[in-house]
């Protein structure tokens, strides 16, 4: 292989487009999804109403995505299932957000014995693999949205606990604490007031993926029949019923849902990335 | 100055960087000879383009770096048109360079005894055993006390000079003829860079190895150098013998560097050279030191002054050379 | 002790720091062991009814009662619950009516036929991605590893599983049907390790074995494509980072070979700090199992955990729990293990 001879340098770092793609094509998606979960109802009149005489039929003029064994229409129940799973995503994302930097900037900044006792059990949540600990979780609480959106939310919390506190520990030695505390501004203003507002960019950096881990639990508990009951057009669920078909060779009925989740993965995802490259800039 | 003394030649030496803001050229028609037996100091300021002047040396500029012109000669042959396969048997073999950070030079995973036999055993071909040897007199020679206990240990359990020694030896085993050290006594205790610089010098003298030691500290230059080139804005500006060049500097820039490094006993203020270096974005078409030069005539800014001949062996790049020599600001 | 001797005697360091490791693995089962009697007797409305099963009458919820001693106060309840999991007894599955501990087993080598290979393979394959894409930043193979990663990232393991078998079984016919370990006229061979795989190699069984291995593909496969994705995506960047280090230039400059660069320090240096990454790719493996399982009725615990779910089987959820995490345990402190076996700066702070 010979070696660069005396050229152009041949990798010029390509200059970043103006335009952020990812917070773009992620903020559309998004967009689009909410609004099809939002307008569900308008939409799509009747998602959980059966069709004896459409029963299985594949994708079509009438029936955009197909219908399933019951003959309801999948599109339907795509778009509704959405309020689902987005929903139940952002709700969890959103309750563990607030108790988590909360307990995380309070025991970052005064550390502590209530530092020490709620990291180790924190660290003992930990050795359960994430999808194991919601199982335990739901098959002992029930079925139910609010046990599900109550669930992930618990089992978010530690990583926000852990990204606050990290953040805090470093900031309480800074100069602009002691300027605080000599001023005798009182300790809860300087954590929520002084350090907070440094605190949140991690936080918010980690928003994104935690929807997406959100909603990939949340639907994996529909899936395992763990979530709502079968009639529910949640994606999980309704992959669920159609493993079945898929050996029939209905593909429409689980392909669909999991194709939605797919594009609300991504587009979170891409959110995720297209919020980083802001910050780098 | 015999031709066969000159060990390694830079001629006409350009190096360009890519960056989102364009191209930065860092290193523009470089020209010197590394001799036999003699330390050649490259004196720069940060972003004069030393140090990326000495991985050209070994070949080894990346992308976003590339080398648009020049050849580096050694051996007959040209280390930058050689194949990857010939440049890395010359590497460490016949041209080493010893870093900055010794400690981050190293591999943290590997025993410095290892990292050291090594080039032993890929270069020279020694057996394992064999190799391990050498490295333990080598490790010796550069000062390492205990070197077969100290072989087997990591580079974080040794101290900074330590690892310096360590990172020399491995640079040393076999047995180069050019070595190129780039910012070896940067952020090293004073007591310690002396003590490099001892080493340094007890391994070229008497060997007949050359060496380009890069620095940007005056008087590591001054003590250590046979020989000074001083870079600015990617260009040489003056070279010489060190003792000619830092008595009686040609180049403005050379005197205002002087006149910035203080000794430790004196009273006088800090004298700083007016202005900052700035980052070349086209190929300099006049002198590079103009708009900060005290000194500069209507003829600096017509034309790019040509490297003039100021005493024998001591040039510079200057339109007011021949003439008498600069004045150090006092 | 000087550092001398200690220098001297690296076995006896490391048996105490396996040894310190373990007691701290003990104690962290403890924990988990603790929080998932909190979770079963005191979380609930109805423990009772929970651990009676659905179709209990009041002679059964009575015999619970006080077999469980969920009567008396919760002291004696842990205390009956620890001595219980103690002797390995995890209570008794109503869907099976055997006991919990002895249905694990039994399904357990099920399971790690799917997990091992596919742990493996992600590993294997996620070293091969990294390292192409990380020599060559920016070229074609950098940016469709990179692509592939985020794809891994948002595909959930049961769509996916579906999919490879829409696409391979229904579409192509390239892999049998998903019946299970093995076809539905085919004989399991006689069990030695458990393994069908291994057991009709050792019995000279090529037919089962081949059916072994073709109804294997498809869920490793699956499991593989959906691990490997963050592995790849972490190690790329741990690689890149080794990659543009301080010694890998100056390796370059004392002229060792490329290859051995790559091999003998690149690789090396980048994958110490992967292994509790590793280790979590377990966790995931343990997850995509109860999915891949369900799909493709794959009759180890992850399966077994569905349907005592389905049937509201508690006593057999608790007791998939319990040994999933275990698993996972293992494999956080098999890596810590390697890394301090691997890094001298953990080993010899």
């Amino acid at each position: 292989m010979l070696q660069s001879v005396t050229a152009e340098p041949s990798v010029a770092i390509p200059a970043r487009s103006r335009r952020n793609w990812p917070l773009i094509a992620g903020g559309a998606a998004l967009a689009v999804l909410g609004a099809a979960a939002l307008l569900a109802p308008v939409l799509a009149p009747s998602p959980t109403v059966p069709d004896a005489k459409a029963v299985y039929l594949p994708p079509g003029a009438r029936h955009w995505l197909g219908t399933d064994m019951y003959g309801r229409d999948i599109f339907a129940r795509v778009l509704v299932g959405g309020r689902y799973d987005l929903g139940i995503a952002l709700a969890a994302v959103l309750l563990a957000v607030i108790p988590g930097t909360i307990i995380g900037a309070l025991i970052g900044y005064f550390g502590g014995v209530a530092d020490t006792a709620s990291m180790r059990v924190a660290e003992i949540f930990q050795a359960f693999p994430s999808l194991i600990l919601a199982l335990l979780l739901v098959a002992t609480l029930g079925p139910g949205v609010a046990i599900i959106v109550l669930v992930v939310a618990f089992i978010n919390i530690p990583i926000y606990v852990r990204l606050v506190r990290a953040t805090f520990q470093v900031e309480r030695n800074l100069e602009y604490v002691d300027a605080a505390r000599a001023l005798g501004v009182r300790p809860l203003r300087i954590v929520f007031r002084h350090i907070l507002p440094n605190a949140l960019a991690p936080v918010v950096a980690y928003l994104p993926v935690n929807a997406v881990f959100s909603i990939v639990i949340a639907a994996g508990l529909g899936f395992l029949g763990l979530g709502l009951p079968s009639p529910t057009p949640e994606w999980g669920v309704m992959i669920a019923d159609g493993t079945k078909d898929v050996i029939s060779g209905f593909w429409w009925t689980s392909f669909f849902p999991g194709l939605a989740l797919v594009v609300a993965s991504l587009a979170f995802y891409l959110i995720g990335d297209g919020l980083e490259r802001r910050r780098a800039r | 100055m015999a031709e066969d003394d000159v060990l390694l030649a830079v001629d006409d030496l350009s190096i360009r960087f890519a960056s989102p803001h364009g191209p930065v050229f860092a290193v523009n028609h470089v020209s010197f000879q590394l001799r036999r037996g003699v330390i050649t100091g490259l004196l720069g300021e940060t972003g004069s383009g030393k140090s990326v002047t000495g991985r050209a040396m070994l070949g080894i500029v990346d992308p976003p770096g590339a080398v648009t012109s020049g050849q580096v000669w050694f051996q007959g042959a040209d280390m930058l048109r050689i194949p990857a396969r010939s440049a890395s048997r010359v590497r460490g073999r016949h041209i080493a360079m010893v870093f900055q950070d010794a400690r981050a030079a190293l591999n943290p995973l590997i025993q410095v005894g290892e990292q050291v036999a090594r080039g032993a055993r890929g270069h020279l071909g020694l057996s394992r055993r064999r190799a391990r040897a050498l490295a333990a007199e080598v490790l010796g020679s550069v000062g390492i006390g205990d070197a077969a206990r100290r072989m087997a240990m990591y580079p974080h359990q040794l101290s900074g000079g330590l690892n310096q020694r360590v990172m020399l030896a491995a640079a040393l085993i076999c047995g180069p003829s050019v070595v190129i050290a780039d910012e070896p006594t940067t952020g090293l205790d004073v007591t310690v860079q002396a003590q490099v610089m001892k080493l340094l010098r007890r391994s070229i003298a008497g060997t007949g190895r050359a060496c380009l030691f890069i620095t940007h500290d005056i008087g590591v230059a001054a003590e250590i150098s046979d020989e000074i080139i001083v870079m600015y804005g990617g260009m040489i500006v003056e070279s010489g013998p060190s003792g000619a060049v830092l008595t009686s500097p040609r180049h403005p820039y050379t005197a205002a560097l002087l006149g910035s490094a203080l000794p430790v006993w004196s009273k006088r203020e800090l004298r700083s050279i007016p202005g900052a270096p700035r980052e070349l974005t086209e190929a300099p078409a006049l002198c590079t030191f103009l708009g900060r030069c005290p000194v500069s005539v209507p003829r600096c800014h017509e034309v790019m002054p040509p490297m003039a001949r100021a005493d024998q062996a001591h040039q510079a790049r200057c339109h007011l050379v021949p003439g008498p020599a600069q004045r150090v600001p006092a | 002790m000087t550092r001398r001797s200690r220098d001297r005697r690296p076995a006896l360091q490391f048996a105490r720091f396996v040894g310190g490791r373990l007691l701290l693995a003990l104690i962290v089962l403890w924990g988990v062991v603790t929080i998932v009697f909190f979770v079963s007797r005191v979380l609930p409305g109805n423990p009772v009814a929970l651990l009676s099963g659905p179709v209990a009458n009041p002679r059964t919820l009575h015999d619970t009662t006080i077999r469980l001693g969920l009567d008396k106060g919760i002291a004696t309840q842990y205390r009956i619950y620890l001595g219980n999991l103690v002797t390995g007894n995890l209570g008794t599955s109503f869907t099976t009516g055997r006991s919990v501990t002895s249905d694990i087993l039994t399904r357990l080598p099920a399971t790690l036929e799917l997990i091992i290979p596919a742990f493996v393979l992600s590993v294997l394959l996620s070293v091969g991605l990294a390292s192409a894409a990380a020599v060559r930043p920016g070229r074609v193979v950098d940016v469709v590893v990179r692509g592939w990663t985020l794809a891994g990232v948002a595909i959930p393991t049961f769509w996916l599983g579906l999919l490879l078998m829409l696409l391979f079984w229904r579409t192509l016919h390239v892999v049998p049907a998903p019946t299970g370990r093995l076809g539905i006229l085919t004989t399991p061979p006689p069990s030695v390790t458990g393994f069908y795989v291994i057991d009709s190699l050792l019995a000279g069984d090529l037919t089962a074995f081949r059916d072994a291995v073709g109804h294997l593909i498809l869920p490793v496969a699956c499991l593989v494509i959906v691990v490997s994705a963050p592995l790849t995506r972490i190690l790329r960047a741990s690689m890149v980072e080794v990659l543009g280090s301080d010694y890998l230039l100056a390796a370059r400059a004392l002229g060792v070979p490329a290859r051995t660069r790559l091999f003998k320090d690149a690789l090396k240096n980048a994958t110490v700090p992967v292994l509790p990454v590793w280790a979590s790719a377990f966790g995931y493996l343990i997850g995509g199992a109860v999915f891949v399982e369900t799909i493709y009725s794959w009759p180890g615990i992850g399966l077994y955990a569905v349907t005592a779910i389905a049937s509201s089987d508690y006593p057999a959820i608790l007791g998939f729990v319990l040994v999933a995490t275990i698993i996972y345990l293992l494999a956080f402190l098999a890596a810590d293990v390697l890394t301090h076996a691997l890094d001298p700066r953990v080993r010899l702070a």
